[in-house]
């Protein structure tokens, strides 16, 4: 902004504002240049175009040297045409005649072209020394014309009057035309105001005063305040406004703020109400305003308030709200929320489904009807302590149903604060519905002691068995042993006293003996397998099956037995149980083989309902598969000890031993046709 | 020459009498010591008890031993024997009726120098005696005498 007020260069004068048109008497020349020099040298230096109208009692080029002498770099103003030199004859007497009215319109056009130029204003200084008589009363009209107009212009008038000239009235005249006057008096200069524009100067200082307090208003209102005429050029804007859009001067009515704000202006000027909000896009950026308008003469006033931060910040609200809401609403947890005084506030539909209660229902009610009548002091009690700002963690408080039924509920509780953060509002508690679990446990404790007892009665009798074993192997041998030894004796000592019923009937205590001595022996043997720490290891059933089948030749050298042994079987297994069930295996076949010309006896793979299952199979006496399930059966015998020998623990040991590996067993055959027996191993499974 | 003498650590009176038939049928003539305990046995060996007093620098040429006896068990006795300076290398076979693994493990371990499981069977029983008695009584190079002595 250009300075309204400007420089005088007078001492006595100072500062004085635009529009300024003061008048000197000067006795000599020395007085007019004391004056005049100073004055053209502040306008210079302020940037101010300055034009001297001479005349002849001093003139142009007496001025231009002493200006010289006096004005540092004065030369380079003349050069740059901040000053020009007129003589009076040119100015004021262009056809020898003195026109007041053409002399204004010159000086506005001096003006204009001095602003073109871009200098701030003009400055000028008239020598009216020259003026005859006969035209004092036109120039004293001029001067009263230009006084009255001045005010508006960024001009600064100084009229030179010779003191000698004029006489009372005249002088009198000029100093009424004139804001004030300044005299040389014995080498001092003194101001004379009229009283007229001392007053009026004070009160337009005064009002100038309030003006700029008034325009303060707007300059500094934060909202975007300008003024348009009905093309939509800017008249007035703020501050504000130019901050905002640094641009609008520039692009006047195409600049994006304005461009359809005219025609919004116009439809809402139909309605009743005088603001409308707009999103507008301006340089990128986009504007949500909400603007007010009043007309003014045939202008609009605009008054925009930029709303966009305000608006983003709610919006952040309103999306944080629809979140936490979601999360409320969706929450798996049920959540309640109470007030200081524990009434219920909100609570979630996880809330509804533990409680039973339908939020609408219980809102403003008392916290204590959620819980069971003789547990109400007591949760009451707790809750109360969240009050002196204690946080729940997992506290467990039962809930009554609204049907009657009681749910365990672990708590965690927070409480929200006022903004400050010192004042409890309200307190959200986060419960856990715990009571199937509790069921659950109480369950699987319950299973858990059934099973230890399970575990240790197991294991009593595991020890007991042991000790079964022990005392079976040592003490029922023993008796069998003196049955079998004395009828030794008895046939040998006393074989003269014995017939041969009697002999025979020795023998069979004999047979028998050594038969239950096989029995026992066996049934340990079986016992032992159930009992047997397993380790599993990668076993080679192939070979294991190629070995026994070694052993069964050189036990049979005159039979005829040819082996299959399908080759590279591997599995995982306790590689001792697996000996035995194929030892057992082969040997049974062996021994059913035993009345065929030519036995076979095959091991191999086969698929049997999907899974893998190894196979023992021969061509011997096969068996009625009616009896299939009782095979297995410890003791359990389809054929007489006459026919086959054996105790029917062999095929027991086998299925307990494949039952130990997760596995099953089975056998397939026909009377007369031969038998195959298939196990299956679950790998994994260890029992 | 010393007598051989057989200690045979046996409850059971009829394997006592079974035993003593196998040996005679085997021909195996030598003295027969019956400890029906293996406190008994001990006190033999050892000089102690009943049979305090007795020159123990006379020890048996093989301890026949059962293992499941009443008062101190076969293996308790076994024990004593080899933690004894004196009876630390003397023969013991153990004849009895378990073949419990256990009981082979442990009946080495604590330095049997053979195990013998007793057949039901009389005529294998005979076998197994006659087969036992020439190996030990006549076989067998029994350790220097002075070893089996009482040197204190």
């Amino acid at each position: 902004m250009q300075e309204s007020v400007r420089k005088s260069g007078i001492d006595v004068i100072g500062e004085i504002p635009w529009g300024t048109h003061f008048c000197q008497f000067y006795q000599n020349k020395q007085d007019l240049l004391a004056t005049i020099i100073p004055y053209f040298q502040a306008g210079l230096q302020n940037n101010e175009f300055c034009m001297w109208i001479g005349a002849d009692n001093l003139t142009s080029e007496e001025i231009r040297q002493a200006m010289t002498k006096a004005v540092k770099g004065f030369s380079a103003y003349i050069k740059k045409g901040q000053i020009e030199f007129v003589p009076y004859s040119e100015w004021y007497l262009q056809d020898g005649s003195f026109d007041g009215g053409r002399v204004l319109v010159a000086w506005e056009e001096k003006l204009n072209r001095a602003l073109n130029k871009g200098f701030d204003g003009l400055r000028f200084a008239s020598n009216n020394s020259w003026l005859p008589k006969k035209d004092w009363h036109n120039f004293a009209e001029l001067g009263a014309a230009l006084n009255n107009v001045i005010g508006n212009y960024k001009m600064i008038a100084l009229c030179a009057y010779s003191l000698d000239k004029c006489n009372a009235a005249e002088i009198i005249d000029v100093i009424r035309n004139h804001e004030f006057a300044l005299i040389n008096l014995s080498g001092k200069l003194e101001i004379y105001e009229s009283s007229r524009y001392k007053n009026t100067k004070a009160a337009l200082t005064e009002s100038k005063k309030e003006l700029e307090y008034l325009s303060s208003f707007p300059a500094l209102n934060p909202m975007q305040i300008l003024e348009i005429d009905m093309m939509g050029k800017i008249k007035y804007c703020n501050d504000s406004t130019q901050r905002l859009f640094p641009d609008l001067a520039a692009k006047g009515i195409m600049h994006p703020y304005l461009i359809g704000l005219l025609e919004m202006v116009r439809g809402h000027a139909w309605g009743k109400s005088n603001y409308f909000s707009r999103i507008v896009e301006v340089n990128g950026q986009v504007h949500e305003q909400v603007v007010y308008f009043v007309g003014a003469g045939n202008n609009i006033r605009i008054y925009g308030h930029d709303i966009s931060e305000y608006k983003q910040a709610q919006d952040l609200l309103q999306e944080t709200g629809n979140y936490l809401n979601n999360l409320f609403d969706y929450a798996n947890a049920p959540i309640v929320v109470w007030d200081t005084h524990f009434r219920i506030s909100r609570f979630n539909p996880a809330f509804e489904r533990l409680t039973g209660y339908k939020s609408r229902a219980v809102l403003g009610l008392g916290l204590d009807i959620l819980f069971p009548e003789n547990q109400k002091i007591e949760s009451l009690h707790q809750i109360n302590r969240t009050l002196s700002g204690e946080r729940w963690e997992a506290v467990e408080i039962p809930i009554l149903r609204v049907d009657g039924q009681i749910r365990t509920v672990l708590w965690n509780s927070a409480n929200v604060y006022d903004n400050d953060g010192k004042q409890i509002i309200a307190t959200i508690a986060q419960g856990q519905d715990i009571t199937e679990r509790i069921i659950a446990e109480e369950k699987v404790n319950k299973l858990n002691e059934i099973l230890k007892r399970r575990a240790s009665e197991a294991e009593v009798a595991n020890k007991e068995l042991e000790a079964f074993a022990y005392s079976v192997s040592h003490d029922l041998r023993a008796p069998l042993r003196a049955m079998e030894g004395f009828s030794q004796a008895l046939l040998e000592d006393c074989s003269d006293s014995l017939n041969d019923d009697g002999k025979d009937y020795l023998k069979r205590i004999q047979s028998s003996a050594e038969l239950m001595a096989q029995l026992i022996d066996d049934m340990l043997r079986l016992s032992r397998i159930t009992r047997a720490d397993m380790t599993l290891g990668n076993v080679n059933l192939s070979e294991i099956a190629q070995s026994i089948s070694t052993k069964i030749k050189s036990n049979f050298p005159k039979r005829k037995i040819k082996f299959i042994i399908t080759p590279g079987l591997t599995v995982k297994a306790d590689k001792n149980l697996l000996s035995i069930v194929l030892e057992n295996l082969f040997e049974n076949a062996a021994k059913f083989t035993g009345k065929m010309p030519q036995a076979r006896i095959e091991f191999g793979i086969a698929e049997k309902d999907g899974q893998a299952a190894y196979f023992v199979r021969d061509n011997g006496v096969g068996f009625d598969m009616t009896y299939a399930n009782k095979l297995f059966k410890p003791f359990q015998r389809l054929h007489t000890v006459a026919e086959f020998p054996g105790t029917g623990v062999g095929l027991a040991s086998v299925q307990r031993i494949i039952q130990r590996h997760g596995g099953q067993v089975w056998a397939e055959g026909k009377v007369g046709e031969g038998a195959a027996f298939y196990f299956t191993l679950e790998e994994n499974k260890v029992i | 020459m010393e007598e051989k003498i057989i200690l045979l650590v046996e409850d059971n009176p009829d394997d006592v009498t079974l035993t003593e038939r196998a040996l005679k049928k085997s021909h195996i003539l030598n003295t027969l010591i019956v400890a029906k305990d293996g406190a008994e046995a001990l006190d033999y060996i050892f000089g102690t008890g009943i049979y305090s007093g007795r020159d123990i620098g006379i020890m048996p040429e093989v301890i026949l031993l059962d293992l499941k006896l009443p008062k101190i068990d076969g293996l308790e006795v076994l024990k004593r024997i080899r933690s004894d300076k004196r009876t630390n290398i003397l023969p013991v076979v153990i004849l009895t009726s378990s073949k419990e693994e256990n009981d082979l493990i442990t009946g080495y371990t604590l330095g049997a120098n053979s195990y013998i499981r007793k057949p039901v069977n009389f005529n294998q029983f005979v076998d197994a005696i006659r087969q036992l008695g020439l190996y030990w009584l006549v076989l067998n190079e029994a350790p220097p005498v002075n070893n089996r002595k009482f040197n204190g």
